[in-house]
C-alpha cells in the first residue's frame, strides 16, 4: 500500500509533464502544418479532378447542384467548399482550403491516441502527418482525400475511445463520423471492411484467449492474413472473393465463440462485445436515428432534392442512391482499372516518398511481433488489409496513397515508441541515425514535390490529369484578352474550347467569369467565324486547321503524365529517379497537347494594348 | 492574402503588445491582444511614414519600418513577456471554468465567433469581377467611400516618395486622416493588391474592434452580459426603419405572411437605416465602420482609452494616464474625431476629478501628451478654410421643433435616446459615478443640433455616432437590470412579460440595422454589385501607374466616384469626384469648372493647365459627356494613350 501511495503521484506528474510537452509540440506542429499547407496554395495549376470538385462546389454555392452522383463522389465536400467560397470568394486557393483544414486537423488527432501510442509514438505520428510529402501534397489538393483521411482517423480515435469507455455518445459520434465519411467518398466501404475485419479478428483473439485453445494473437492474425490472400488469389469476381473472405472471418469468430463458450465465455464478456452491448437498445436506436437523419439531410441536398440527381449511376431517389449508388458504381468500376497502374503500384509509390514512415513502420512490425498491443494489431492489420484492398481494387491513383499510408503512419509511431523504449540497445543509435537521414531526404522530396515541381509529371504524386503551368498562364491571358476586347469593342471575348480528351477541364472552373465560352468536340464541331480564341487538342488540330489558318498559334501541353515501367528501372533507374527525377529505358512523359489560336483581330488588339503601355515616364 | 501579408499583420500585433508592456494596468489576454493590434498598426504606420520619407516607398522600407517599430517596442515586449505567459495560462484556466463563471471569456468568444466570420463575408464581397471584365463594388461603402480610400492608399503604394498632397485635388494638402490608408498601402509590397489591401486591413482592425467593444463594456459596467449586449446593440443598431420592411412585406400581392416575409427578406428592395431623407444615422457597421475606415482605429482608441482612464482613476497610476495620453496624441492622423472624443471625454473626466487640486493633477499626464503630440497633425489636418464651412444651424437636418427633433431621433434610433437617459438616471442600471462619467457624451448629441462643422450636414452623424456607441452599453445595462429585477420577482407571469418586453425592445433597437446587415452579408443588395471600374478604366489605371511620373497631374471628369486615374493609378487629378472634394472643404466647383474648361479646350485652358500643373488630359466616356473635345486635343496635344474608349494627351 505504501509504495502505491508514493509512486502514484509521481507517475501522474510524469504523465502530466509528458502530456504538456506533447501538447505544446502538437500545437507547434499544427501551426507549422497550417503554414506549410497555405504557402502558395493557389499557385499550382488545377488538376483535372480538382477542377471538377471546385466546379461542383461552385454549383452548390450558386444553387444549381443536382445532388449526389457517385461518379464525382459524395456531396459533403461540395457543401464545405461552398461554405468556404461564401467566406473567401471563388478561387483556386479557396477550392483547396477544405483539404488544408482537414490535413491540418489530421495532425492534431494523434493526441487522442497518446495513451495507446505513447508520447514519442504520438509525436512521431503527428510529425509524419505534418511533413509527409504525400499528406502535404494532398492537403493542398482540391480533392476529398485529405478530408477522408481526417474522417478515417477521427473514426479510429472515436472507436478506441468507445472500446475504452463505451457510451451512447461515443457510439453516436462514431456513426456520425461514418456517415460524414460516406458522404465524402465511397472509400468508406473499404474503411468499414478494414476496421470491421479488424474487430472480428480482435474478437476472435479475445474469444480464443478465453477458450482452452490459447492461440497466440500473432498466429491468428498471420493465419487469417494468409487465408485472406489465398481467398483473393482465387481470381474470382471481386464479390465472390469478398464473400469468401467474409465467410472466413465470420467462421473463425464462430469457432472462437464456440470454444470460448465451452470454457464459460460469451460474446458479452469480451471487450468488443461489452462495447457493442453497453449503449443498450435505446442507445443504438438513438445513435442510429441521429446518423440516419444526418445521412438523409446530406444526400437530399439539405432536404431540398428527394428525387436524386437522376443520372445513369443514380437511378433511384436521393436516399436510395446514397445508400447503394456508391457501392454499385464502385463495383462497376472494378474492371476499368482507371489509370492503368499495376497491382504493386503502392509498393513503389509509398517508398518513393515516405522513407521515414516505411522504415519506422518496419520497426513497428518488429515491435508488434515481439509484444502485441491492440493499437499495434490494429495498425498492422489495417496497413496490410488497406494495402491489399487498394492494390486489389480496380483504380490505383496517387491520391489513394493516403488510405494505406494512414495506418502505416500509426505503425511508424509504434516503431518510434519502440525505438525510444529500447534506446539503450546497440541498434537503436543506428536506427535513429537512419530516421534522421530519412527525415532529411523526406523533407527534400516533400519540398520539391510541393513547392517546386508540383506540376512535374516525373513526380509520382502529380500524375494523371495535372494541368501544365502553361495552361494556367493561358487562362490569365484569356482574362487579359477579354479585358482588352471588352474595352475596345464593348463585347466579351468569344472562346471555343475543345472538349475532346476531357480537355474542357480544368478550363470550366478557370474561365467561370468569362461571359462567352463554348465547349465542343472540335473533331466534329465547326468553328464559328466570329470566335476570338480557339483551344484545340492535338488530335483535332487538323479538323480546325482551315478555320484558324493565319491565326496566332501557341502550342502548349494541356496535361502531362508518366506511367513508369516500375520493374524495368532496376536499382540504378530508381536511384537516378530519386536523385534527379530522371526516367529510365524507354520510359517517357506522355501528355495531351493543345494549341491556343487567337484570331488576327484580337491579336492585333492585344499588340496594340501592349504597345499602348509604352512608358511616358520621363527618363532619368 | 499572402503569408507575407499575414506575417506583417502578426508583426503589428507583436509590436503593439510590446507597447502595452508600458501600461501599468493589469490586462487580460483578450484585452492585451486587441489593444496591441490597434496600437501596433498605428506604431508601424507612423514609423513607416518616416522610413518612406527617407528611403522611399518599397518592400524593404516597409520591412525596415516593422523592424524599427519592433525595436521601439522591444523594452516593453521584454517587460510584458512573463505577463503574457501568465495571462495565457489564466485565459486557459478561465476558459475551463464554464461560461457561467464571471471570469469566463466564453461570451467574448461567442461574440467573436459570430462577428468575425460575418466580417470576412462582408469584406469578401467588397470587390468582385464585373460581368464586363472590370471591377464591381459589392456595397455602397466600396462603391463610394472606398474609392476615395483607394486613391489615398494608392497615393502611397504607387509612388516612390511620401506625397502629403491629396490625390483628389492636385496641389492641396492631404487634409485627411490618412493613417489607416497608409497602413493599407504598407501591405501592398507584401503581396496584396490595392483593393485587397483595403479589405485585409479593414478585416484586421474590425477583428480587433469587437473585443475592444467587449472590454469597454466589461471594464466600465463589470458585467459580461452588458459587454455582449452593448456590443450587439451598437453593431446592429438602427431606428424605426424596420417598419418600412413590414410595409414592403405587406405590399407583396400574394402569399402567406411567412412566404411574403421570406420573399422580402431575401430580396430587400431598399435600405432601412439610410435614405438621407428620414434616416441619416445609418447602421454603425454599414454607415461608419465599413465605408469610413478611419473609424476602425478611432472607435477602438476611444473605447480602450476610456477603459484605461477608468482603471487609472481607481489606481491613480500616472503611467496609465501617460500611456493613454500618448496613444490619443498619435490618433489624429488616424481618426481626428476619435482623437477629439477621447480628449474631450478625458478633459471632462478631469474636470469631474477637479484636476486643479493636487490629487487631480495626475490628469495632466494624460492631457498634455494628448494635446501636444496631436498639435502638428491637427494643424496639418485643419481644412484650408474652416470658417467657410463651419456654420451654426439649430436642429441639424430637422425642422428644429421639439416634435421634429423627437420624431427624427425616434426614426433614426428608436427608443434609444429615452433608454439611454433612463439608464443614466436610474441607479439600478448605472452607478452614480458611471452615470456622471458617461453623461458628457450627451454633449455630442446636443452639439450636432447646434452647428454643422463640415460642408455636408450629413457628416454630423460622425459626431453623434460616439453618443450612440457609448450609450449602447448604458442601454444594455438598463435592460440587464430590468431582466435582473424581473427574474428576482420569481413570478412566472412577470418573468414572461418582462422577458418579452425586453426582447421586444432589443428587437426594435436592432431590427432595422439587422436587416441592412443581412443584405450586406447575403450579398443581395438592391443596386449591388455595381461596376466601379470598366475594363477600359482598369487598363487606363494600369498605364497611369506604370507609365507616368509619380508627381504627374491629370485632368478627368468629376461626375463619378469611378476614377481610374486617382483610384487605380495612384496619381493626382485636378479634381476627383465632386462629392469628395466638396466634403474636404475645397473649392470643388472652381476645380470642376476648370476641369471642364481644360477638357473642352476653352480659351482659358492654357492658363488653367499652368495653374494646376496639368501633365495629362484624359478623355473617356465621362469626359465626353462633360463636354471634352477630342478635336481640340488632337490638334493641340500629344496623344500618348489610345485604347478602347480612352485617349490620354499631353498638353
Amino acid at each position: 500500500m505504501t509504495s502505491v501511495d508514493t509512486t502514484a503521484p509521481e507517475i501522474e506528474t510524469t504523465v502530466a509533464r509528458n502530456d504538456r510537452w506533447l501538447r505544446n509540440l502538437l500545437v507547434a506542429l499544427v501551426l507549422v502544418g497550417l503554414v506549410l499547407r497555405l504557402v502558395a496554395l493557389g499557385e499550382r495549376a488545377l488538376h483535372h479532378d480538382e477542377s471538377l470538385d471546385a466546379w461542383f462546389s461552385q454549383r452548390f454555392y450558386e444553387g444549381t447542384y443536382d445532388g449526389y452522383d457517385p461518379v464525382y463522389h459524395g456531396p459533403l465536400r461540395f457543401y464545405l467548399t461552398a461554405g468556404l467560397y461564401w467566406f473567401f470568394g471563388l478561387s483556386v486557393a479557396s477550392a483547396r482550403l477544405i483539404s488544408v483544414f482537414a490535413g491540418t486537423a489530421l495532425i492534431a488527432l494523434p493526441w487522442f491516441l497518446r495513451r495507446q501510442l505513447g508520447t514519442i509514438g504520438t509525436a512521431m505520428v503527428a510529425a509524419i502527418l505534418c511533413f509527409s510529402p504525400s499528406f502535404l501534397y494532398f492537403s493542398r489538393f482540391a480533392r476529398e482525400d485529405a478530408l477522408f483521411a481526417c474522417l478515417s482517423l477521427t473514426f479510429v480515435v472515436v472507436l478506441f475511445a468507445h472500446l475504452d469507455r463505451p457510451r451512447t455518445s461515443t457510439l453516436a459520434v462514431l456513426l456520425l463520423t461514418l456517415v460524414a465519411a460516406w458522404a465524402v467518398k465511397e472509400s468508406v466501404f473499404l474503411l468499414v471492411m478494414v476496421v470491421g475485419s479488424y474487430l472480428l479478428v480482435e474478437l476472435a483473439i479475445e474469444l480464443f484467449d478465453r477458450s482452452h485453445l490459447r492461440i497466440p494473437p500473432q498466429a491468428i492474425v498471420l493465419v487469417l492474413a494468409a487465408a485472406s490472400i489465398l481467398a483473393f488469389a482465387l481470381g474470382e469476381p471481386i464479390m465472390v472473393n469478398l464473400g469468401w473472405w467474409g465467410a472466413l472471418l465470420l467462421g473463425t469468430v464462430a469457432v472462437a465463440l464456440l470454444t470460448a463458450r465451452r470454457a464459460g465465455g460469451s460474446f458479452g464478456a469480451t471487450e468488443i462485445g461489452a462495447a457493442t452491448l453497453a449503449p443498450g437498445w435505446r442507445g443504438w436506436v438513438g445513435a442510429l436515428s441521429a446518423a440516419a437523419t444526418v445521412f438523409v439531410v446530406l444526400f437530399t441536398v439539405w432536404l431540398t432534392n428527394w428525387a436524386g440527381s437522376d443520372t445513369e449511376s443514380t437511378p433511384h431517389n436521393a436516399v436510395i442512391d446514397g445508400l447503394v449508388g456508391g457501392w454499385d458504381y464502385w463495383r462497376s468500376q472494378q474492371d476499368v482499372n482507371r489509370g492503368g497502374e499495376p497491382w504493386f503500384y503502392y509498393l513503389f509509390t509509398i517508398p518513393a516518398y515516405e522513407y521515414v514512415t516505411v522504415f519506422l513502420a518496419g520497426i513497428g512490425v518488429v515491435s508488434e511481433l515481439r509484444g502485441s498491443t491492440r493499437i499495434g494489431r490494429f495498425a498492422l492489420w489495417s496497413t496490410v488489409v488497406s494495402l491489399g484492398a487498394y492494390s486489389y481494387a480496380g483504380e490505383r491513383m496517387p491520391w489513394l496513397v493516403l488510405h494505406p499510408l494512414l495506418p502505416a503512419v500509426l505503425l511508424a509511431g509504434i516503431g518510434a515508441q519502440y525505438l525510444w523504449t529500447h534506446r539503450k540497445s546497440a541498434l537503436a543509435g543506428s536506427a535513429a541515425m537512419l530516421v534522421v537521414l530519412g527525415a532529411v531526404a523526406t523533407g527534400i522530396a516533400g519540398f520539391r514535390v510541393n513547392y517546386v515541381d508540383g506540376e512535374e509529371p516525373r513526380e509520382l504524386l502529380s500524375q494523371a490529369g495535372q494541368a501544365s503551368p502553361e495552361l494556367a498562364a493561358t487562362v490569365a491571358r484569356l482574362y487579359r484578352l477579354d479585358q482588352i476586347v471588352q474595352s475596345e469593342q464593348g463585347r466579351p471575348l468569344k472562346v471555343l474550347i475543345d472538349s475532346a480528351d476531357s480537355a474542357a477541364w480544368p478550363y470550366v472552373f478557370y474561365v467561370r467569369d468569362l461571359a462567352d465560352v463554348l465547349y465542343a468536340d472540335l473533331g466534329s464541331a465547326t468553328v464559328d467565324p466570329t470566335t476570338d480564341v480557339v483551344i484545340v487538342v492535338d488530335r483535332n488540330a487538323s479538323a480546325v486547321a482551315p478555320a484558324v489558318a493565319g491565326w496566332d498559334a501557341t502550342r502548349q501541353l494541356h496535361r502531362e503524365w508518366w506511367v513508369p515501367s516500375y520493374t524495368e528501372g532496376g536499382v540504378s533507374g530508381w536511384l537516378s529517379w530519386l536523385t534527379h527525377r530522371e526516367l529510365w529505358g524507354d520510359d517517357e512523359v506522355g501528355g495531351v497537347g493543345e494549341t491556343v489560336y487567337v484570331s488576327p483581330d484580337v491579336t492585333a488588339l492585344e499588340t496594340r494594348a501592349e504597345n499602348r503601355l509604352a512608358s511616358d515616364r520621363p527618363s532619368g | 492574402m499572402t503569408l507575407v501579408t499575414a506575417a506583417f499583420l502578426l508583426s503589428c500585433v507583436v509590436v503593439g503588445v510590446g507597447f502595452t508592456g508600458h501600461l501599468p494596468v493589469a490586462l487580460r489576454l483578450e484585452e492585451r491582444l486587441p489593444i496591441g493590434a490597434v496600437v501596433g498598426a498605428m506604431a508601424v504606420t507612423l514609423v513607416a511614414l518616416g522610413t518612406i520619407a527617407v528611403f522611399g516607398f518599397s518592400g524593404p522600407t516597409v520591412m525596415l519600418a516593422v523592424m524599427v517599430a519592433a525595436g521601439l517596442s522591444m523594452p516593453g515586449l521584454l517587460r510584458v513577456a512573463p505577463s503574457v505567459r501568465a495571462e495565457y495560462a489564466d485565459f486557459r484556466v478561465r476558459l475551463r471554468r464554464g461560461w457561467r463563471d464571471p471570469s469566463s471569456p466564453m461570451p467574448l468568444l461567442v461574440l467573436c465567433g459570430v462577428t468575425w466570420p460575418l466580417t470576412v463575408r462582408i469584406l469578401s464581397l467588397a470587390y468582385q469581377p464585373s460581368p464586363s471584365g472590370g471591377i464591381a463594388a459589392g456595397h455602397l461603402s466600396t462603391f463610394g467611400d472606398w474609392q476615395a480610400h483607394l486613391a489615398y492608399a494608392g497615393n502611397f503604394a504607387y509612388r516612390s516618395d511620401v506625397h502629403l498632397g491629396t490625390p483628389l485635388a492636385a496641389g492641396e494638402d492631404f487634409a485627411y486622416h490618412f493613417g489607416v490608408d497608409l497602413f493599407a498601402a504598407l501591405t501592398v509590397p507584401t503581396g496584396a493588391s490595392l483593393h485587397a489591401a483595403l479589405q485585409i486591413t479593414s478585416g484586421y482592425l474590425a477583428f480587433a474592434l469587437v473585443p475592444v467593444l467587449y472590454l469597454f463594456g466589461r471594464r466600465l459596467f463589470a458585467r459580461r452580459s452588458v459587454a455582449v449586449l452593448g456590443s450587439v446593440l451598437f453593431l446592429s443598431a438602427g431606428g424605426w426603419g424596420f417598419t418600412r420592411f413590414l410595409d414592403d412585406v405587406a405590399a407583396v400581392p400574394a402569399g402567406s405572411f411567412s412566404d411574403r416575409f421570406r420573399q422580402v427578406l431575401w430580396n430587400q428592395p431598399r435600405d432601412y437605416t439610410r435614405d438621407f431623407d428620414t434616416y441619416w444615422m445609418d447602421n454603425p457597421v454599414l454607415g461608419h465602420l465599413y465605408p469610413q475606415r478611419p473609424t476602425l482605429v478611432g472607435f477602438a482608441v476611444v473605447l480602450f482609452t476610456l477603459a484605461i482612464l477608468w482603471a487609472a482613476r481607481e489606481s491613480g497610476e500616472r503611467g496609465a494616464f501617460l500611456w493613454a495620453g500618448v496613444v490619443v496624441g498619435f490618433t489624429p492622423l488616424f481618426h481626428t474625431f476619435g482623437w477629439g472624443t477621447a480628449l474631450v471625454m478625458g478633459v471632462l473626466w478631469a474636470v469631474t476629478d477637479r484636476f486643479w487640486i493636487a490629487e487631480g493633477r495626475r490628469w495632466l499626464w494624460f492631457l498634455v501628451p494628448a494635446v501636444v503630440l496631436a498639435v502638428p497633425a491637427v494643424a496639418w489636418l485643419v481644412p484650408p478654410d474652416p470658417d467657410g464651412t463651419f456654420r451654426w444651424a439649430w436642429g441639424w437636418v430637422t425642422d428644429g421643433t421639439p416634435l421634429g427633433l423627437v420624431g427624427f431621433w425616434f426614426d433614426n434610433t428608436g427608443l434609444f435616446p429615452l433608454l439611454f437617459a433612463v439608464a443614466l438616471l436610474w441607479r439600478g442600471a448605472t452607478s452614480r459615478r458611471l452615470a456622471v462619467a458617461l453623461a458628457p457624451i450627451w454633449l455630442w448629441f446636443v452639439g450636432v443640433h447646434l452647428a454643422v462643422p463640415h460642408p455636408w450636414e450629413g457628416n454630423n452623424a460622425k459626431y453623434a455616432i460616439f453618443w450612440w456607441m457609448l450609450g449602447a452599453f448604458a442601454v444594455a445595462a438598463l435592460l440587464a437590470a430590468v431582466v435582473d429585477r424581473v427574474a428576482l420577482s420569481g413570478r412566472t407571469g412577470v418573468v414572461a412579460l418582462g422577458g418579452f418586453g425586453v426582447g421586444l425592445v432589443v428587437v426594435s433597437l436592432t431590427a432595422a440595422g439587422g436587416l441592412d446587415l443581412f443584405k450586406a452579408v447575403d450579398g443581395t443588395l438592391p443596386a449591388y454589385p455595381a461596376e466601379v471600374a470598366s475594363p477600359g478604366e482598369v487598363l487606363v489605371g494600369e498605364w497611369v501607374r506604370e507609365s507616368t511620373a509619380d508627381d504627374a497631374v491629370f485632368v478627368t471628369a468629376s461626375s463619378s466616384a469611378s476614377q481610374p486615374v486617382a483610384t487605380l493609378g495612384g496619381r493626382a487629378v485636378v479634381t476627383a469626384f465632386d462629392g469628395w472634394v466638396f466634403d474636404l472643404g475645397l473649392d470643388w466647383n472652381g476645380r470642376r469648372q476648370a476641369s471642364i474648361d481644360i477638357l473642352a479646350g476653352a480659351p482659358t485652358a492654357g492658363g488653367l493647365i499652368e495653374r494646376y500643373g496639368v501633365d495629362y488630359v484624359v478623355i473617356g466616356p465621362r469626359e465626353l459627356a462633360a463636354g471634352a473635345s477630342t478635336d481640340h486635343w488632337d490638334r493641340s496635344g500629344t496623344l500618348v494613350y489610345d485604347f478602347g474608349q480612352y485617349r490620354i494627351y499631353r498638353p
